[in-house]
Order: C-alpha cells, then structure tokens, then sequence
C-alpha cells in the first residue's frame, strides 16, 4: 500500500497534529479572542503558536502579520479580488492552479490577465515578465511550484522585477510550504498564500495568508467583515492586523493541529523533509525513465522540482492507469487535469491529463520500487 | 486608602495581540505576567488585557516596543495573589 497524493493532501499526518486535536477538543475547546475566561484564553494560545510558527517558517518577523483563512483559495481569493478591484492587469503564468486563474477570470472583462507562458516541462523565463509589466499591472501572482508536475518558478528573480516596477508579488505556496524553504524577505515576496493540510501537514479547512513586512495592508482591502472580538463597540470592521483579515469564528481545532505539524517540521527541518522527498522522487525519475513505454512530464532538474511527478503511459487511459495501481498494486495517484487546465496545456497534456504521483516526508523507497514494478507490468501487459 | 497598585495591565487592541504579548514576555522570564479577563474598572475594546507586576513595567514596555507588538494604554491595578500556584484562582478585583 502507498500513497502517492500528497499533493492533494497529506497523509499520514505526525501523531503530534491528532493529540492536538484531540488535546483541543477534549480540554480547551472555548472560541479564542470571544470571551476572558481562562478556557478562551487558552483557545487563543494555541491560535498565537499556529500563528508564530507560520510567521517563522515564512520568515516574517511579526506574527500579526499571518491572517488565517479556510485554505489558500480563501486567501487568493482575498488579495487577487482586494488588488485588483474592477480594473487593471494582472500577471500569472500558465502553470496556475484554477485557485488563481478563476478568481482572475471573474474578474473579467474589468481586468486584463496576461499570460507568462511556460515550456512542455513547465518552465519559465524571468525575463517574459519585463515584456509584460507596465504601469497599468496591479498584480504578479505565481503559483511556487505546479501541482500537476512539481516545476518550481523562479520566484526570486520574477519578484525582484515585481519590486522594481513597485507591483505587489503574490506568491501561491499551496504546493511548497512546509516542504520548500520560503523567505518573504529575501525573496521579496509581498503576501504569500497557504494551505495548512498538505506540506504543512495539518488538517484540512485551515490556511491562511503571510503579508511582507514591506507590503502596506491598507492598499489591500478585506473580503469579508464580521465578528473579530475586538472592537466591539462598533458597526465597522477594524482594519488592524490581523482581525482586518479574520471575520468569523476561526477554525481552531483546525490551528492547533496546524501548530502542531509545524512543530514537528520545525523538529525535523525543512532541509531534511526536502532531501528526503527529492531522494524518492530521483528514484521515481531514474526508474520511470527505464519503463518503455512510460513518458515523464517532470524535469530531473532536482533544484527546480518538488517532489509531484506526472507521467502517461502511451496506449493506456489515465483513468484505466490509476484504477490498475489502486485495485491490483494498493498505490493511491491522482488521474487527470489536477484543477490545472492551463497548466496541462503548457505540457501538451490537455485535455486527456496525466498520472500525477506525489511523494511525502512519509513515504519508503520501498515504496517508490514497488510503484515502478507496477507501472512496468502495466506498461508491458499493453504491448502484448 | 487607596491600595498601593502592585501590577499594571496593558490594553491591546485585540486578544491577538494580547495573547501575542504574553507569549513575548513570559518567554523574556518576565515574573506573573499573564492575561487575564479585562477588570471591570478598566475601559477597553478588546476582553483581556496582559497583566505584569508593576515593577516590570519599564521592561516589558522595552520589550514590546523592541519587538513591535504595539499596546493602546496602560493602567495601574491591585491585585490580591490568592494562590501563586493556580492563576485561575486569583481575584481579578482584590481589594
């Protein structure tokens, strides 16, 4: 048995994210920031340390700057319709995920959305974006690293022209926080959005947004207003951080697995989880690249690749592909366009899609061996 | 009389903040320093307040100002310690 869809979400989580859980539900349980009783109190320590530890693994030195949300769309959502309002352009590449180009295509006709197109292994050149940014560009929004093949943008030198020409750089971290060392300061990124459930290691239904210290909130406007347990005396929202962002109960059984998955990456490091999946993914690469038959839509490139990998096997259907290694060999993938459009569409794999296997801290390399036997026999049982 | 003021609270804008303050100061081995449910007496937005003896109140204030975990006021307060051990049993309004 594998599971190879961790890109989707990850699974197992530590033991550490289910005793918090449980530890919440069990002996805290009260709304944090509602109430002063100690149960209240206590509700909202365990949001403060989701809160510090996402501020240091984004490297933002005020925690108040982490506004938590349902998942990173929530977030999108917030910034690209808070930046964009009615008017003006936006920037983004063709290996987004639909959680960035559809709130852009709502946005439409009042926006213009430019396209930095990537190659068939999903990369990009920097340079495309000076082609494209101009006075009228109110956003650049990247998605780190693609869900569908695990090609990582360069994030660095697309958010250095972004500053230069004074454009919000808005970093989509879904597939690479928790598992791609992220720095808002050296990589001059303005907001980065997250997801608590997959690289982060958390559950589902928490996320979040991280705003630079160098990016000036009150150009962005909030989504939402409502309850905050602050302020309460008034009609209107506040527009301090970070209850300008958080209307509404937040999910914090949900933080303080978050907190949690944090803790024991922070145990274990980044460095350590990265090398660990770029060793099974090299393993997948080199053994999937001997299967005849089997044709690689991710790069070997191991700097600019996480650990998802899509490939096809010529003559089968994805679907027929998938359903094989779940019933006869127990490995959980994912078949299809992976909500990505767009980005199969760079590849060359619109509209049939891929397999997409994605590997996690957790895995064996026993595993990965077993996966390829699989999609050898798979691949040959074809030819006969 | 009067009872002589043995701890200051500090008034945040939010329990975030609040709570975030705490985190701070308990950390910089800051004595009794802990939130608690905003006194009656004491006018704030926000249900808690971060309470410190009031001897610390140059330092704590030092500490928040260096790390850029603004507060709104600060206030005097007396404070009865019932039990050190369990601050869940302390009196908010000890006189």
């Amino acid at each position: 048995m594998a599971y190879f869809d961790n890109a989707a979400t990850s699974w197992p989580k530590p033991p550490c994210v289910k005793e918090a859980i449980a530890d919440f539900i069990d002996n805290i349980g009260a709304n944090p920031g509602r109430s002063g009783h100690s149960q209240s109190i206590e509700a909202g320590r365990v949001v403060n340390r989701a809160r510090v530890a996402v501020a240091d693994i984004f490297n933002v030195a005020d925690p108040m700057r982490v506004a938590f949300s349902h998942n990173a769309t929530h977030s999108l959502n917030t910034v690209l319709r808070g930046l964009l309002g009615n008017d003006g352009e936006a920037i983004t590449s063709s290996m987004e995920h639909n959680s960035v180009i559809r709130p852009l295509r709502d946005l439409e006709p009042g926006i213009k959305i430019h396209i930095i197109e990537c190659d068939e292994l999903g990369r990009m050149a920097p340079d495309a974006l000076n082609e494209l940014i101009s006075p009228q560009t109110k956003v650049v929004v990247i998605n780190h690293a693609s869900n569908v093949n695990g090609s990582i943008a360069p994030i660095r030198e697309l958010a250095s022209i972004a500053r230069d020409n004074g454009v919000p750089f808005v970093l989509d971290a879904a597939q690479t926080a928790g598992s791609v060392p992220i720095d808002m300061k050296r990589d001059l990124i303005d907001i980065a959005c997250f997801t608590g459930h997959k690289s982060l290691l958390g559950p589902m239904g928490i996320g979040g947004m991280v705003l630079g210290e160098d990016f000036d909130e009150k150009t962005l406007p909030r989504l939402l207003a409502g309850g905050t347990g602050s302020r309460s005396e008034l009609e209107t929202h506040p527009d301090f951080l970070p209850d300008k962002y958080e209307s509404g109960t937040l999910n914090a059984m949900g933080l303080a697995g978050l907190a949690a998955g944090l803790g024991y990456i922070q145990e274990r490091t980044i460095e350590d989880i990265r090398e660990k999946e770029a060793s099974l993914t090299k393993r997948f690469l080199d053994g999937a690249s001997n299967i005849s038959g089997l044709v690689l839509h991710s790069s070997s490139d191991q700097l600019h690749q996480t650990s998802v990998v899509s490939f096809n096997i010529t003559g089968i259907q994805q679907s027929t592909i998938g359903q094989l290694l779940d019933e006869q060999h127990g490995i959980m993938s994912r078949v299809g366009l992976h909500c990505a459009p767009m980005a199969h569409k760079a590849l060359g794999t619109f509209p049939g899609g891929t397999v997409r296997f994605s590997f996690g801290c957790f895995n064996k390399a026993e595993q990965v061996d077993r996966a390829l036997e699989a999609l050898e026999q798979i691949a040959s049982s074809n030819k006969k | 009389m009067a009872p002589t003021e043995n701890f200051i609270v500090i008034l945040f804008d939010s329990t975030n903040h609040a709570i975030r303050a705490e985190d701070l100061v308990q950390a910089a081995g800051f004595k009794l320093a802990r939130v608690i449910p905003t006194p009656r007496d004491i006018s704030s937005d926000c249900g808690v307040v971060l309470r410190v003896l009031a001897e610390d109140k140059e330092g704590v204030l030092e500490l928040l100002e260096e790390k850029g975990a603004g507060w709104r006021d600060v206030v005097g307060l007396h404070q009865k310690i019932i039990d050190v051990e369990d601050d869940i049993k302390w009196g908010l309004h000890g006189e």
